[in-house]
């Protein structure tokens, strides 16, 4: 099954906690106190509440609501109501696996830990979040191979594309990117930007232009489509 | 048994205060799904009107309350309002996107203190619930929870330090809760805090908390500063859980000894058939 890279790993500190849709279902992912990456489903089985408003607690992940703790093998291993009492083994979450590779967190649905399928060694860049589909991204992107983002020259194209993940060739500046796609509801969806090589800071700024017209074209084509 | 949206016609609706200066002459608002508007004429008569249909109405612990019924059930009584020396504070309304029945139950939950009104309501390491008692009053069909105590440390605006809550929970119509707890102030009498719950649709509710307070230092703005706070905490809590609607198969969630108000209040509802806002069916649960 496809894994789903939600963000960089430097962008998750220890005893942290984020959210992530992995096909279409809400997750949390949350870093233990001594650094343990654990991705869940976001549902807290007392009363439902989105774990990922939760707090870190040592090992554990707390749940906001009523403060159940959950070890990083899922299971209930404390509820403050009830201080001496010892959680039912019953009392579990449901995990998805997860694992890091080259500073990207990737998660699947499972227990079996897949392989991401991109090459090692890229660099994190940055990661941005929009008010746009994976889909309508996707789309701009590969309508604007030809086309300029930067002063009406053509500045790169789309080298290969896979379901979320593409390579972006940018001849001018001697480097290409890649850009991990992440589908939330309601029209929203992030994109991870990593480089093949490391990125002076002139570089940065340069890619941080285009990600805003990119994101600004993408986006008003959301509002056209509506 | 009668469907939930029939048996939710026969009960009272808080739909707005009954001396709101800011209210307009046409109020247009929303009951059960429906589309309402509540008319103030200019002698100050009142009416509900739903399309060309009519509703009834009346004005109870200074909300009015509007039922879409010919023959609604009587409203539920709180026999304190006529202690005049109690203080009569309705507190505005809150919007959550939630059903009227998670408001409902969140409000008769007390674990959640320390974790969600921290520091207010209740502080680590007091967490633990004490064992209480839950009866079905058959006569009056409501659900009572009583003897529930807790340490809070600032229980109302008036309280200066931390004190251990004696709560009483009344929970009279589907989508109304009354607690009696202590005083901070006096120790012969209770103050009541109210949950009237507007249903606007299974998804959606408006929370108009009503208190009934011994309590003549704080300021009424204060006191209502107070509760919403309160609420609002609470509101981030209701619209982030997953179903929406109250899940009544006992299997979906999973209560503890902590949660036996939840629990009677849940099977209460199943047995009258008071299911406009719970989930019936297990479904699949969507990722919004
Ligand atoms: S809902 Fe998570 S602890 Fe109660
Ligand atoms: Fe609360």
């Amino acid at each position: 099954m496809a894994c789903t890279g939600v963000g960089f790993s430097k962008n998750l500190s220890n005893a942290r906690v984020m959210r992530a849709f992995v096909n279409g279902k809400d997750v949390v992912i949350w870093r233990s106190r001594s650094g343990k990456l654990s991705a869940w489903e976001n549902r807290c089985p007392h009363r439902g509440m989105r774990l990922s408003y939760g707090f870190v607690r040592g090992e554990a992940l707390a749940c906001m609501y009523h403060g159940w703790h959950y070890g990083v093998d899922g299971k209930c291993k404390y509820i403050p109501a009830h201080p001496n009492l010892e959680p039912p083994k019953t009392i579990q979450i449901q995990r998805y696996s997860s694992c890091e590779k080259d500073g990207v967190i990737w998660v699947s649905e499972g227990i079996e830990a897949n392989t991401p399928e991109i090459p090692a060694g890229l660099f994190p860049i940055r990661s941005m979040e929009l008010h746009c589909s994976a889909d309508v991204l996707k789309n701009t992107l590969c309508g604007l191979t030809s086309a300029s983002l930067e002063n009406d020259q053509p500045v790169f194209h789309v080298t290969d594309e896979q379901e979320d993940v593409m390579y972006i060739d940018i001849p001018k500046r001697k480097f290409a990117l890649c850009f991990i796609l992440q589908n939330f509801p309601h029209s929203r969806c992030f994109i991870h930007v990593l480089s093949e090589r490391e990125c002076a800071p002139r570089d940065k700024k340069w890619i941080s232009r285009v990600l805003e017209r990119l994101r600004r074209i993408a986006e008003n084509r959301t509002g056209e489509a509506t | 048994m009668m469907n939930p949206v029939e048996r939710a016609k026969q009960d009272w609706y808080p739909i707005g205060i009954v001396s709101d200066p800011r209210r307009p002459k046409r109020y247009a608002t929303r009951v059960l799904g429906k589309d309402i508007v509540l008319e103030t004429k200019e002698e100050g008569s009142l009416s509900v009107s739903c399309g060309d249909e009519s509703w009834e109405i009346t004005e109870a612990y200074d909300h009015i309350w509007t039922s879409p019924s010919q023959n609604p059930k009587p409203l539920f009584s709180i026999p304190e309002e006529n202690e005049r020396d109690r203080r009569f504070v309705p507190c505005g309304v809150v919007h959550v996107r939630c059903s009227p029945l998670r408001a409902v139950e969140n409000f008769l939950d007390i674990a959640h203190f320390p974790f969600v009104h921290t520091d207010v309501l209740g502080s680590e390491p007091h967490t633990e619930v004490a064992p209480y008692k839950v009866n079905i009053d058959e006569t009056k069909d409501e659900v009572i929870a009583t003897k529930v105590k807790f340490f809070q440390p600032q229980a109302a605006k008036s309280a200066n330090e931390g004190i251990v809550t004696e709560y009483i929970y009344r929970v009279p119509a589907p989508m109304t809760a009354i607690l009696y707890k202590t005083c901070p102030n006096r120790d012969d009498v209770l103050d009541i805090i109210s949950l009237f719950v507007q249903p606007i649709d299974e998804d959606n509710c408006a929370v108009w908390p009503w208190m009934a307070l011994y309590d003549d230092e704080s300021s009424m703005a204060d006191m209502v500063e107070f509760q919403q706070l309160i609420f609002l905490q609470d509101r981030n809590i209701l619209e982030n859980q997953i179903p929406k609607r109250l899940p009544i198969d006992p299997k979906m969630e999973i209560p503890t000894r902590a949660d036996l108000t939840s629990v009677a209040y849940r099977r209460w509802l199943k047995k009258s058939g008071a299911l406009y806002g719970a989930l019936i069916q297990p479904a699949e649960q969507s990722a919004e």
